[in-house]
């Protein structure tokens, strides 16, 4: 009998472990799935990547980038909720969100609260061996909640290169930070 | 008249038949209508090629669904990473706007950041 718990207490851990390996937030998204009016989830792992990437077109410029950039990566996580409301989501949540990306593995590069339009945006890299591994990105609105998190080897300046076409932008790898909790203006960092 | 009744049924007598004469027949039959001779190795090999036919249409008929399914999977892959990617862009690129509209609002009021 002590085997079978045994046992069953290795899958509970194996599952717990393999869920926390695809998504770095330990939280109930369904809250927020349930109020929102449009969902988005999209979750790609290193098999789906791999699939992706033979069907993605060198003849069409954006699915060639796409191809660049994933051809390194193990999974591409997003969330995005949309809601008829404001107050779905809590400045609670947030924080439990941000305290999970803890350092040294994960560093804030850019984080934003603007208290006047009542948005925020935070985004994280995790770096390990000096190379980014990670990027997190938690975008909030009164009326929209996003969560990104891309697994792997992830080079910022490749990214920077899609601005045009994504409208990603070009960020620094200098974590240059900007805090501005003031006025109510906004809060960047 | 009684003569001629007789004469006619004895005309009319079936022969005796010789002894044997029923042996004699029914082993000319098979010279004089050949029964289809069954051809065990033609017969095994026509099943066979039936089943090698069966079974290679069903390969095939997989092999094309699983394609199919295949191309679908990775269609929707491809559209999940380009959505992906395009919501990651869109929203580093509001984070970094917004940054820069925080910098220009504290250089604006003479703030630095």
């Amino acid at each position: 009998m002590k085997w079978l718990v045994r046992m069953v207490c290795v899958l509970l851990l194996g599952v717990g472990f393999a869920s926390a390996q695809e998504f770095p937030w330990k939280v109930n998204l369904d809250k927020f799935a349930a109020e929102s009016s449009e969902t988005v989830d999209v979750t790609l792992d290193s098999n789906m990547l791999n699939l992706a990437k033979n069907f993605l077109s060198d003849k069409d410029a954006d699915q060639r980038q796409a191809r660049d950039i994933v051809s390194q990566l193990k999974g591409i996580y997003v969330r995005s909720y949309e809601f008829d409301k404001t107050g779905v989501y809590t400045e609670a949540d947030l924080e439990s969100m941000r305290a999970q990306l803890k350092s040294p593995e994960w560093n804030r590069i850019v984080g934003v609260k603007s208290k006047r339009d009542g948005e925020t945006d935070y985004v994280y890299i995790r770096q390990t061996g000096g190379k980014m591994t990670g990027l997190a990105v938690i975008a909030a609105e009164p009326r929209e909640l996003t969560l990104v998190y891309i697994d792997g080897p992830i080079d910022l300046q490749k990214i920077s290169v899609l601005g045009g076409q994504f409208g990603v932008p070009r960020i620094d790898t200098g974590h240059a930070k900007v805090e501005d909790s003031h006025k109510g203006k906004g809060e960047a960092e | 008249m009684k003569d001629f009744e007789d004469q006619l049924r004895e005309v009319l007598r079936p022969p005796d038949v010789p002894a044997g004469f029923a042996n004699r027949v029914m082993a000319k039959l098979p010279e004089a209508y050949p029964m289809a001779a069954p051809r065990p190795m033609l017969r095994r090999v026509a099943l066979w090629a039936a089943a090698a036919v069966i079974c290679a249409g069903s390969i095939a008929a997989w092999q094309v669904e699983r394609a199919r399914d295949e191309r679908v999977r990775g269609e929707k892959a491809r559209e999940q990473v380009m959505l992906a990617l395009r919501i990651t862009g869109s929203k580093l690129n509001q984070a970094q706007s917004r940054v820069r509209q925080v910098s220009a609002d504290g250089e604006s009021t003479g703030e630095q950041q």
